[in-house]
């Protein structure tokens, strides 16, 4: 099964020898052309917002089609644009500032990043096809530190014969109607990694939907003696850490990535909102005192994009990026938080009414944060990666 | 010297070249073997005592800084940020950034901005031949130690009230008033300053930028002593001093150009995250020590978990001045780095004394009979570190500026 080396570490490596943070920091036109394909759909996302709040828009998944950002991470090989990592994190910051709901990231990004680093049977082929093409839509779920919602993943498995069966559940998992397939990251008695795909519909297996706080949809998974054919079991061992390993790099990326954009909106919004708003007659963006606030936020954007750079970066470069990651995760969550603490507090009563966009680019950050366990977690990892260091 | 119990030599460059640090896996090939002949300089030429001072927190005396500017000088780095014609290195960008982090990282004595980094910078920009001539060349060996007169009684913040004159009087300028905070006076050679030359509609207008000797008849230099009960600061008094009209830089009534165009490129000097670096270490090295264990005879949790997010946002502040200065696209860069560069490093004298424990109650020097001696110089170091968010334009200044590029 090591054997069957993925193109995508090949490439990966390819990433190693090209790449330096300079150059990754340097604005590449790809970059900006996807940007600039994008800002149509980017401003109906921020009209719709206005009108009709965060919730769940059937033209945003045809939008994303429509742009081919489905098969981004994909390989040529299966259809995709194989883009750089970078450059799928400018698709991700671009979610944030437009608030997708959809899990454009969970299935283009994340589950791609997993399958691209496991063998590549038959089925794994045709999931990856299947992102691309917009047959499939893949959401991952693991106990693990590394992927959002990485907790209270409690699946016991046993085997039957030739079968293997799993039982328990999961608390939150990144679940819509459009999601197809789910890939789970399972543990032996034996406490090795293995990974296993479950259609949707397989018998035993319930989804009890529910919305996050940023709109996005979520399920619960029940599962009771679902199950798993033996070709589902897609990686095993080693094989199946080191994926789920990179898909959580690669997670966390693109959450900073998306938490920036958000936290973008945020600024401008408060920005906007200031110069518009008058009081005591004048606009409250004469006021020193909410003036350095602004800059205090700003300044805030600017260290947040600044590690959502370096996890990117990272993440596509760097042997063992875990430290960089916890250290990129803290800040955009904790500097994302604050500054959208004082975003709300700057709109007045109007930063608390659900019909300001503000509040939803804030819950966005909010989500993002708590999705990786809040900051104590990222904080505690960070400590125990330099106790073990010692 | 007293014994200090965290005195830290920044790791050996040559010991094991594939040892790679976080700043390390950020760099190229080439800019990391830059950085290890930069290390190798500052460990080579930095004696252990004044690397101790440095750490405690406690001001480097003018020989020490004297000889480590001529030992840079000798090396072709007197300034190297200046442009190569007249005597600079020729470094790009990140060169520029990995030598400050250096030099901050191998505490090496602070060499005050004064000349290199503000007056020489304004001299080869808007100077006379005459003037490069005489004062470049000094500058970069050391042989002049340069003071700033800008502040002023009246003038602090709002520097543009000063009201120190210099009267027109054919071959001189008559000079009188006062400056304040004028650091390290009391070793200066020359001075700069802003004086009015002119009284105009708008204040910042007839403001000339004037550079002469600190030996001239009328100049009188007051000690101040600050909180931290040092004397680097003083009170400069002017009283009929005839300044010779050579010692006017550029036009005349263009001064206030001259100064915003100094203050932008000090700002860009103040992050001081070597140093700020260097701090982390220091206290990590506190971790195993008695006065931050809990009742358990561990490091202090609390203490740890703080120091991961100290680590953390120091690692976004070392991040961000990468990318602005390489990318150069946000105008009110220099500002941002200012204000949280200085922050970072109060929080981080804070931790210090804080981690001192009982330690902190010495202020000045400690019997070798008492244990707190291995903490001298820490309260020192807080207290002094107060006034790195009030110079170079205080924080509260910096945040207007950033928000003026926001708010308009």
């Amino acid at each position: 099964m090591k054997s069957s080396a993925t193109s995508s570490q090949e490439r990966s490596s390819a990433e190693q020898m090209s790449e330096t943070f300079l150059s990754h920091l340097a604005p590449s036109e790809d970059a900006t052309m996807l940007t600039d394909a994008a800002a149509g759909f980017v401003a109906d996302r921020r009209a719709r917002l206005q009108s009709h709040g965060s919730g769940h828009d059937p033209a945003e998944w045809s939008g994303i089609e429509t742009l081919g950002w489905l098969g981004a991470r994909v390989g040529e090989d299966h259809g995709g644009l194989e883009l750089p990592l970078r450059e799928a994190c400018v698709l991700a910051r671009l979610c944030g500032q437009a608030l997708v709901t959809a899990p454009f990231i969970g299935s283009s990004i994340v589950a791609t990043a997993l399958l691209s680093k496991v063998p590549q049977r038959a089925l794994v082929d045709k999931l990856l096809s299947g992102i691309a093409e917009n047959t499939r839509v893949v959401t991952v779920s693991a106990q693990s530190d590394g992927l959002p919602n990485g907790s209270d993943v409690r699946v016991q498995a046993q085997e039957r014969g030739e079968r293997l069966l799993l039982s328990g559940r999961i608390a939150a998992c990144e679940y819509s109607e459009a999601t197809t397939d789910i890939i789970l990251g399972l543990d032996t008695p034996g406490g090795e990694r293995f990974l296993v795909r479950l259609p949707v519909d397989r018998a035993g297996l319930s989804a009890a939907p529910y919305t996050a706080v940023d709109g996005r949809p979520l399920a619960a998974l029940v599962l009771s003696d679902v199950e798993v054919e033996p070709d589902e079991v897609i990686a095993e061992g080693e094989v199946a850490e080191t994926a789920l390993e990179s898909a959580g790099h690669v997670a966390s990326a693109a959450l900073c990535h998306e938490l920036a954009g958000a936290l973008e909106e945020i600024c401008k919004l408060t920005g906007e909102y200031l110069k518009d708003r008058r009081q005591f007659g004048r606009a409250l963006s004469e006021f020193q005192v909410l003036r350095h606030r602004v800059a205090d936020m700003y300044t805030d954007l600017e260290m947040v994009n600044s590690m959502a750079e370096l996890a990117s970066f990272a993440a596509a470069n760097m042997d063992d990026p875990r430290a960089q990651l916890l250290q990129a995760r803290y800040v955009a969550a904790s500097f994302g938080r604050r500054t959208g603490e004082q975003a709300i507090q700057l709109h007045g009563g109007m930063g608390m009414t659900d019909e300001m966009a503000i509040g939803h680019y804030v819950k966005r950050v909010l989500y993002i944060g708590s999705a990786f366990g809040g900051t104590w977690t990222a904080v505690d990892l960070l400590q125990a990666q330099g106790e073990a260091a010692e | 010297m007293k014994e200090n119990i965290v005195s830290l030599q920044s790791s050996d460059p040559d010991a094991d070249p594939s040892t790679q640090d976080h700043i390390d896996l950020l760099l190229d090939d080439d800019l990391r073997a830059f950085r290890r002949e930069l290390r190798r300089f500052f460990r080579a030429s930095v004696p252990a005592e004044v690397r101790e001072r440095t750490d405690r927190g406690l001001p480097p005396g003018k020989s020490e800084v004297v000889a480590f500017q001529k030992a840079l000088n000798e090396r072709g780095w007197g300034a190297p940020a200046w442009p190569e014609e007249y005597g600079g290195a020729g470094w790009n960008t990140m060169q520029k950034f990995l030598y400050n982090l250096e030099h901050g990282a191998n505490a090496a004595p602070p060499v005050p901005a004064f000349g290199t980094g503000m007056v020489g910078p304004v001299l080869y920009t808007f100077g006379s031949q005459e003037q490069k001539d005489l004062y470049l060349p000094r500058i970069l060996s050391g042989e002049d130690w340069w003071c700033q007169g800008f502040s002023e009684p009246g003038a602090g913040s709002d520097l543009a009230s000063l009201s120190t004159r210099a009267e027109d009087k054919g071959d001189h300028f008559l000079v009188n008033g006062e400056k304040i905070w004028t650091t390290k006076a009391h070793y200066a050679d020359r001075i700069f300053c802003l004086v009015r030359t002119s009284k105009e509609e708008r204040k910042q207008d007839g403001i000339s930028f004037l550079v002469f000797d600190m030996d001239l008849p009328g100049i009188d230099v007051h000690p101040i002593i600050s909180i931290d009960g040092s004397h680097s600061l003083n009170s400069v008094h002017f009283k009929d001093v005839k300044v010779p009209k050579e010692g006017l830089v550029g036009e005349l009534g263009k001064g206030w150009s001259y100064a915003r165009f100094l203050l932008q490129n000090e700002r860009f000097g103040i992050t001081n995250i070597g140093r700020s670096r260097r701090q982390v270490a220091r206290l990590m090295a506190y971790a195993d020590r008695a006065m931050t264990s809990g009742a358990s005879g561990r490091p202090s949790p609390s203490f740890l978990s703080e120091m991961a997010r100290v680590d953390a946002e120091l690692t976004a502040l070392e991040v961000c001045e990468i990318r602005m200065r390489t990318q150069e696209t946000n105008p009110a860069a220099a500002s941002m780095l200012k204000v949280r560069g200085t922050e970072m490093q109060q929080r981080l004298t804070a931790l210090l004394v804080d981690a001192a424990g009982h330690g902190g109650v010495t202020l000045g020097s400690v019997p070798d009979e008492s244990d707190h001696a291995e903490t001298e110089g820490m309260m020192q170091d807080y207290l002094y570190s107060r006034s790195a968010s009030i110079f170079g334009g205080t924080n509260e200044i910096q945040r207007d500026i950033i928000a003026r590029t926001i708010l308009g």
